[in-house]
């Protein structure tokens, strides 16, 4: 295994920012990449994390799967290519990887000293001495995205990134795998189904009591009793079943059937099934006899036919009874027209005699007036004196009393005429109603009289032809009763065959309650029925749930006791780091503390970064209480401090932009950490800060010394990159 | 990493056998370290899910066998 592994040279060709060959020379010595941003910088930083990985961190690649953003857009045959030289203890170690934009893969050799290793060979030659990519982020390469994610707010961020940095993000991603909570869920799912069967179970058993007793209500109905109940009853009843039904079909003139002997109780039900439909059909054969219809049909009919004229008939009868009635009341219409004629005489009458009452009337009328303008001081008759108006006054007075009375008599008279005439209209009305109905019966009744004259074949009329019709009828009767006879036999015995089936029926439907119950009782009262294999799952799931929340448990305890052990192991150099970027006026000290924190379920690390006051014992959290420029400090402490602390080959630390948010002061105590770290390490720092390159210039005295890459001017081609030792 | 897995396996078994837990736990843990070194958590939770499924699989099945054994209510058939 080689040790001390420094970087030698880099040569870079379309990658990222590259395009033409460049090959940068480091010499194993410690280097300080600047320049304006986007000048290529963290491009080279990144050549030697895609070189030995084949893939760069920070770079996230979801467009697409071939990672063909690595690729410059204009370098023409679309390939990069990386060659890494590293200087150890016994020679050098030098990685090719080049890939091509369409490509998912890159193709790889690495050369050591003794040997040459090619595509998986050279992976695992590389995994082998350089680790993980894990490993080399956490120890070798901090870039500004990793500072960033130290000191994040999001503790689920922070945790991961310290786990990342403490080696432990597979005990992290380990613990998320545990699928705690569906075991849960499943146990939760599982003694739920429990109890719903079990319910479901009771319910079974409660119907299956209650339709034993149902059954038994029924076959007591039918005289059974409770000795009944058994196979061997109801085979017995059967086979008197099978030889009356087999009897039965015979007379009806049926084929006759077979039986299968039955075995059990579905047997026995299939052969009651097969029973009841040899009832029907000879019940249907029975009703369709042919003389036996015949006679019912002609019985029906005539029966029919009588029944209907017998209540037209009837009808007529009453209408005409009616017709009659009225006659004798009201009289003839001959009798009322004359009525009539009489009463209308007398209305002329009175109506002349009004007219000549009028004419008088008026006549008088016009004498009086005559006389009273000629004033008679004498009578013209008997010459005596007399008053003229006196006796005018009298003659009136005595005419129109006359002519009162008498037009008061004609106009009573005239009233009770023209009553008299209206009731005589009414009665009219009332016997052509009467006369309408009657003849309307009349034709209804010849009608049916026709029809019953033809079922007879009688001329008969009216109540002749009626007793004909009952004649007929009981002769009809007598007949059916003589050719019923044997039929009301058959039907006697299908219905005694009928009963019982209807017998068995009942005691296997009891039989059948009987089973269900017995089934389920066993079925849930044996020790080693389903219930208990299912209950045993259940066991089976709940048992998984706690060896696997057990598990997690331990994990996160091993997980909380190796965290501790590295931060306790490297809590001194991180103070002494912390110290000398800080320079906090309060805060003198810097600590990682480890605690547990139940995530859905699940126990996960946490980590909280807190600054301390030796003296007067007092803390603070370092992300919420420190300005951003302190927390950078921060972080580069614990980066640098944990990094010295792995085992490792590479004695290269790379720093991507180390003095984000540094104040002057501050950037100048990085230069002086970075001078303690070129004591053991290859230093290689990239940044676009000119007053950190100033403060390099000015204090930045590694032994071995160090060399300034000043890139420039970058175009098509690539960064122009100058070198100045 | 690895050296890491090895020896945070070590220390859960040791937690477990020290808190008394019985063997189906520690060869449930045995599993998943070598799960995890085959294929990784996806692997871990994979197998786990494997075994979860087996279980309930039985489970189900023998909850049909005993729904089966129950008898099925009638329906009533409705008049029109």
């Amino acid at each position: 295994m080689p040790k001390d592994l420094v970087i030698d040279s880099i040569t870079i060709e379309g990658l990222r920012g590259f395009n033409n060959t460049q090959t940068i020379e480091f010499g194993g010595t410690n280097a300080i990449i600047s320049g304006p941003m986007g000048t290529g910088k963290s491009s080279t930083v990144c050549a030697i994390e895609w070189a030995l990985f084949g893939d760069i961190a920070h770079i996230k690649c979801s467009e697409s799967k071939t990672q063909a953003e690595f690729v410059n857009a204009n370098k023409i045959d679309q390939r990069a290519r990386v060659e890494l030289k590293l200087k150890g203890n016994d020679g050098f170690y030098i990685i090719r990887r080049e890939k091509y934009a369409k490509e998912r893969y890159s193709d790889l050799n690495f050369s050591t000293p003794t040997a040459e290793y090619t595509e998986d060979e050279a992976e695992k030659q590389i995994y082998s001495i350089f680790g993980t990519f894990d490993d080399f982020h956490r120890s070798v390469f901090l870039h500004q995205e990793a500072i960033r994610a130290i000191l994040t707010e999001n503790p689920e961020e922070r945790d991961s990134a310290l786990d990342r940095l403490f080696g432990l993000e597979g005990t992290r991603d380990l613990m998320s795998a545990l699928p705690i909570k569906k075991v849960k869920d499943e146990c939760e799912e599982l003694e739920k189904n429990k109890t719903n069967i079990e319910q479901t179970i009771k319910g079974a058993i409660i119907q299956a009591e209650t339709g034993i007793e149902s059954a038994k209500k029924e076959a007591f109905g039918l005289e059974l009793k409770e000795d009944d109940f058994n196979f061997n009853l109801c085979l017995k009843k059967y086979q008197e079943i099978i030889k009356n039904i087999t009897t039965a079909t015979v007379d009806c003139g049926l084929e006759k059937p077979s039986f299968l002997e039955p075995s059990n109780e579905t047997d026995l039900s299939n052969g009651l099934k097969k029973v009841n439909n040899l009832i029907k059909e000879c019940r249907k054969q029975i009703t369709n006899t042919s003389k036996y219809s015949e006679l019912r049909n002609e019985y029906t009919h005539i029966d029919e036919v009588k029944t209907k004229f017998k209540g037209i008939l009837e009808e007529f009868d009453e209408a005409l009874k009616e017709y009659k009635e009225m006659e004798n009341e009201f009289g003839t219409s001959k009798q009322m027209e004359k009525k009539e004629q009489s009463f209308n005489k007398r209305l002329d009458e009175l109506k002349n005699q009004r007219e000549t009452i009028d004419s008088t009337a008026r006549l008088i009328s016009d004498g009086i007036d005559v006389l009273s303008k000629q004033e008679l001081k004498n009578c013209p008759i008997c010459e005596t004196k007399i008053s003229s108006k006196v006796v005018l006054a009298k003659l009136q007075k005595k005419v129109s009393k006359s002519l009162e009375i008498t037009i008061s008599k004609i106009t009573e008279e005239e009233t009770s005429i023209t009553e008299n005439l209206y009731q005589i209209e009414e009665n009219k009305r009332k016997i052509k109603n009467a006369i309408k109905k009657t003849k309307k019966t009349e034709e209804k009744m010849n009608i049916a009289l026709k029809e019953l004259q033809e079922t007879l074949l009688s001329k008969s009329k009216d109540k002749k032809l009626l007793e004909e019709a009952e004649g007929k009828l009981i002769e009809l009767q007598a007949e059916i009763n003589q050719v019923e006879k044997p039929l009301k036999e058959k039907n006697d015995a299908l219905e005694k065959i009928d009963n019982l089936v209807d017998i068995c029926k009942a005691i296997l439907r009891v039989l059948e309650k009987e089973n269900e119950y017995e089934k389920i009782k066993e079925t849930f009262s044996d020790e080693g029925s389903q219930i208990k294999i299912f209950e045993s799952q259940i066991d089976k799931m709940s048992s998984l749930h706690d060896q696997l929340q057990r598990i997690s448990e331990a994990i996160a305890t091993a997980q909380i006791k190796l965290a501790r052990q590295f931060i306790d192991k490297g809590e001194t150099k991180m103070s002494s780091y912390y110290n000398s970027l800080c320079g906090h006026p309060y805060y003198n000290s810097i600590r990682i503390d480890t605690q547990q924190r139940n995530v859905r379920g699940i126990l996960k690390n946490t980590y909280n970064i807190k600054a301390f006051n030796n003296r007067e014992g007092k803390e603070t959290h370092v992300i919420s209480r420190f300005s951003t420029g302190y927390m950078n400090c921060a972080a580069l402490a614990i980066f640098l401090s944990l990094s010295s602390m792995l085992e490792r080959t590479m004695k290269f630390v790379i720093l991507d932009d180390p003095s984000q948010n540094l104040d002057i002061d501050h950037k100048s105590r990085l230069v002086k950490v970075l001078g303690d770290v070129s004591v053991e390490n290859q230093v290689i720092v990239a940044t676009q800060d000119s007053e950190l390159e100033k403060e390099i210039q000015n204090d930045f005295t590694p032994k071995g010394g160090y060399i300034t890459l000043k890139y420039d001017n970058w175009g098509k081609d690539g960064p122009a990159i100058k070198k100045i030792k | 990493m690895v050296k890491k897995m090895v020896e945070l396996i070590d220390m859960v078994l040791k937690d477990l056998k020290e808190s008394g837990a019985d063997n189906e736990t520690l060869d449930l843990c045995r599993s998943i370290a070598s799960w995890y070194n085959e294929g990784g958590p996806k692997f871990v939770e994979e197998e786990i899910m494997i075994k979860l499924r087996e279980i309930k699989s039985v489970a189900k099945k023998q909850l049909k066998e005993t729904k089966e054994v129950i008898p099925k209510k009638k329906k009533r058939k409705t008049r029109r």
